[in-house]
């Protein structure tokens, strides 16, 4: 008795598709819940893969719009998280062509050229004044290292540190297998290095 | 700090560097709570399509666990 009141206090935590079924059914509510459920990730993410506060904010605007609109016909097959991550990606992407601010072929797909161009390898490295006065931030030092990564990487980076994705999680979030995932993240990791002991070099030694 | 040492994880079957315990420090940003109430307002005036498929969504795979891609060709 005590153990069935117990239990009868505690919220029911509904699955994405009880969720997403009862938003079918013109539960508003229950859309709220699945944005409350998802906004933080995805936000972090949207929001350090593309620096911009504003143009991360419209994103997650349009990931749960298309969520939205999308539910009558969604057959993903894939668990509803590895779907908005990828929505979320695509739409990152979108964003740094329109403002043309990475070259098409740092946008192919995974697999189709794995070698990195000596440019991509090369990290930014010359800081500005003001940069040197944020050199004890250590979030704008991170956030650089993020930025000088090519995107493949940087999404890969940013659903596993920012985003706590498992490797299963990202390989079905950027649809690649989980193995690529991890060698991504693998080959992320010297550039990575390289932009930190560069920005920072008290922390190389 | 060194960048390039390694050691095991609590799990015991991944190792976390230096890197992995930087990165730790990666602090989360927030959507404000502003944003999330426009978001949803706007899906409010959002009007949903109907469904074209005879075959209802598939409200059971959003729920599945990850399937493991192992096996699909390294790219």
């Amino acid at each position: 008795m005590q153990l069935r009141e117990r239990i009868k206090g505690q919220p029911i935590e509904l699955t994405d598709g009880m969720l997403a079924q009862q938003t079918l059914a013109g539960d508003e509510e229950a859309f709220a819940r699945l944005v409350q459920r998802y906004s933080s990730s995805l936000f972090n993410f949207i929001c350090r893969f593309l620096s911009d506060y504003d143009a991360a904010s419209d994103i997650l605007q349009q990931v749960f719009t298309q969520l939205y609109v999308s539910l009558p016909n969604l057959r993903t097959g894939e668990p509803l998280k590895a779907w908005l991550f990828q929505v979320a990606r695509n739409r990152c992407l979108d964003e740094l062509r329109r403002k043309r601010i990475i070259h098409f072929s740092e946008l192919q797909a995974p697999g189709e050229d794995d070698d990195l161009s000596p440019l991509a390898i090369i990290p930014d490295t010359g800081p500005l004044p003001e940069e040197i006065a944020e050199r004890h931030d250590l979030q704008s030092m991170l956030q650089r290292a993020i930025d000088a990564l090519p995107p493949k990487f940087r999404a890969v980076v940013l659903l596993r540190y920012a985003s706590q994705l498992s490797f299963s999680e990202i390989g079905q979030a950027l649809q690649m297998p989980e193995a690529t995932a991890k060698t991504y993240f693998q080959r992320a990791k010297p550039l990575l290095r390289a932009s930190l002991k560069e920005q920072i070099p008290p922390l190389a030694s | 700090m060194q960048f390039l040492s390694s050691h095991p994880t609590p799990a015991g079957n991944q190792s976390e560097d230096d890197i992995d315990k930087v990165f730790k420090q990666l602090l989360p940003v927030e959507p404000s709570s502003e944003l999330i109430s426009r978001i949803l307002a706007h899906i409010r005036h959002v009007v949903r399509p109907m469904p074209t498929a005879s075959e209802p969504p598939d409200f059971e795979g959003l729920d599945s666990l990850v399937i493991r891609n192992e096996r699909r060709d390294p790219s």
